[in-house]
């Protein structure tokens, strides 16, 4: 039975992995929102959990074969059923929410075919605190607590 | 601004459906089976689909995306908009996707 929601770091990984493999040719992401959090948590070598979970993860892609992956993990898909939660591609428009610069600033890695990036804990949590719902602030207090803001 | 760009005026929701239907749609077998998804009788917007919107969501996700503009002001003669047209894109269930 897969955990409910999404909730760990190593949850994160391991559906990076799995896209890395599935993919067969080289495709490209960038991760917004918790499930970017989560990387990060996840590249400090930890696997502290969310204070709240997620339904769902973020990604931004303008490659056609990452996008025909989410499209097999919406919301109500088989990867759901799998994983317990589901993939919310994003316009590609929310990237300018983020501060000036941050792609200067943010991370690459390479799983499998997959590439993805991962904007820096500080630009990420930028338009959360902007917002300043009490979710969102858990979030920043979270990545504080842990030394990664 | 927003006057020269129509997606401005579109929720992040609704963006991503014509972004991503857009980038899909280049590709045959995602065409069709988007169209086999939205036509079924299961999708709650298949029929609202097939008897009004089809060929305009086609023509929406054939379109190059700078061309949104051109789109809009032709969609307005129309009495319509690139914002009530991409609103009929439908969503896809992956239940039966």
């Amino acid at each position: 039975m897969p955990q409910r929601e999404l909730h760990h770091p190593h949850q994160v990984i391991e559906w990076l992995e799995e896209w890395g493999r599935a993919l067969k040719e080289s495709g490209r992401m960038t991760l917004i929102g918790s499930a970017a959090l989560l990387w990060h948590v996840a590249h400090s070598g930890r696997d502290d959990p969310l204070p709240d979970n997620s339904m769902d993860a973020d990604p931004v892609t303008e490659d056609e074969s990452v996008a025909e992956l989410a499209y097999d993990a919406l919301i109500g898909s088989e990867f759901e059923a799998q994983h317990g939660w589901h993939v919310n591609l994003m316009p590609r428009s929310v990237l300018a929410a983020l501060p000036e610069g941050w792609e200067a600033r943010a991370f690459v890695s390479s799983y499998g075919n997959l590439t993805v990036t991962v904007p820096a804990v500080s630009d990420l949590l930028a338009p959360k605190l902007a917002r300043g719902e009490p979710r969102d602030l858990r979030h920043a207090e979270f990545m504080r607590s842990l030394g990664l803001e | 601004m927003n006057a020269l760009n129509p997606q401005n005026s579109l929720l992040a929701q609704d963006e991503a459906r014509l972004e991503y239907g857009r980038l899909l749609w280049r590709k045959p077998r995602n065409r069709v089976r988007l169209l086999q998804h939205w036509s079924d009788p299961r999708h709650p917007y298949a029929e609202r689909f097939l008897a009004k919107w089809k060929p305009l969501v086609e023509m929406l996700l054939q379109s190059p995306p700078g061309s949104d503009a051109q789109l809009d002001e032709n969609l307005r003669h129309q009495g319509l908009s690139l914002r009530v047209v991409v609103r009929e894109i439908p969503p896809v269930f992956g239940s039966f996707y």
